[in-house]
């Protein structure tokens, strides 16, 4: 399973959150600063697991935590078509 | 007779006279306003609603016992007016929609806003009509503070990316309460249109310069129940706030323009400060004008 960003997404951070906008639905969504971060680590296409351990790593928090929180925010994001998981 | 302008950061050549804008002598016209006939459908059309038809260049908007407004390729402006149509009446769409579409189509960030100079720079207040933009910049007028801009007010960045204001207005339009809440009679003014008791207030600057200002904050205007409250934005509501007070945002999405509108958006968030301003309701316009003009020396 590999997670990309979708490329017609826009992105711009305000202070340490992130606003993505969708320009085919028009749509805009904000994150926080661990989103904002997730989004700028998946710059290179990562799979689930490479994710989780930058995650685990930069944060000093279990994986099994980082997959437990982490699973729902991506499947919201592929949902909204923000990123692509393959 | 021909007239010249500039307002909100296009040269506009007219065949009709704009009293509000800015006249300006310049060489290469960004605009050009005409009478002339207007089909009444456009080809390849990506947007239709009941007014408006939109295509990948033109843009149509029908006003009916007005007049038909017909925009080519984002310069070229032709009205056809209904016959007994008020002047005043068919300028107006020019001055909003008409506008709104000009500066979208060319990529200028456009904010429902009225703005000021503060310390020599521009102070934008935006909000939705009625939330009290022009009367705040009449109250500080009045004090002193010179007016640029009313209704729309448009984000210049310059070479370094440095958002400035565009001047663009010396007129504000207020509601016949507003000028009697600072002991004006109407009748001395202009109506802005028949049958519509808003009035024409004209504001004068010592030069009636075209040149940008550095643009220092933005505040977000909104009538409240509660108490008087401005606070600073810095999270990601600023989006949020300049989405909703973009002039006439749905043109943006009509368009086509949510990559450039949405560029410069943020190029704005992080580099001036934003406020809201949530005004009550019963607050004497004086006392807001007071607190108003004692944040702006604080920012």
């Amino acid at each position: 399973m590999v997670i990309s960003r979708n490329n017609d997404i826009l992105a711009n951070a305000i202070g340490s959150e992130t606003v993505m906008m969708s320009i085919e639905q028009g749509r805009y969504y904000g994150t926080n600063n661990t989103g904002s971060y997730i989004w700028k680590l998946l710059e290179t296409p990562l799979s689930f697991g490479e994710l989780c351990d930058r995650l685990a790593n930069d944060f000093n928090i279990s994986k099994d935590q980082c997959v437990r929180e982490v699973e729902p925010f991506l499947a919201e994001l592929s949902k909204e078509n923000i990123i692509i998981v393959q | 007779m021909i007239y010249k302008y500039f307002s909100n950061g296009l040269n506009i050549q007219s065949e009709i006279a704009f009293p509000e804008l800015i006249e300006f002598n310049h060489e290469i016209d960004d605009v050009f306003i005409r009478f002339g006939s207007v089909p009444d459908k456009i080809d390849n059309t990506v947007f239709e609603g009941p007014f408006r038809q939109i295509s990948q260049n033109d843009f149509l908007l029908n006003i009916k016992g007005v007049a038909k407004y017909f925009v080519k390729g984002g310069s070229e402006v032709i009205i056809d007016p209904c016959e007994g149509a008020e002047e005043n009446t068919v300028r107006l769409y020019i001055l909003s929609t008409i506008f709104g579409y000009l500066l979208h189509k060319n990529n200028i960030l456009a904010l429902h806003a009225s703005s000021i100079v503060s310390n020599n720079e521009a102070i934008v207040f935006a909000g939705p009509s009625g939330s009290g933009k022009s009367t705040l910049a009449l109250g500080l007028y009045k004090r002193g503070y010179e007016v640029i801009n009313d209704d729309i007010s448009s984000v210049y960045f310059d070479k370094n990316e440095v958002p400035h204001v565009y001047p663009g207005y010396k007129h504000l339009k207020l509601w016949a309460n507003s000028l009697e809440s600072y002991g004006y009679r109407p009748i001395n003014f202009g109506k802005i249109r028949a049958g519509l008791e808003k009035y024409s207030y004209p504001v004068s600057r010592l030069n009636s310069s075209i040149e940008t200002i550095p643009l220092k904050a933005v505040f977000f205007l909104e009538l409240s129940n509660l108490s008087l409250n401005i606070t600073e934005i810095t999270d990601l509501r600023i989006y949020n706030f300049i989405q909703k007070n973009t002039f006439r945002y749905g043109l943006v999405k009509q368009i086509g323009k949510h990559n450039f509108h949405f560029q410069n958006s943020m190029k704005l968030a992080k580099q001036i400060k934003f406020f809201s301003i949530e005004r009550p309701l019963e607050m004497k316009i004086i006392d807001f004008i007071d607190i108003v003009s004692e944040k702006l020396n604080t920012i």
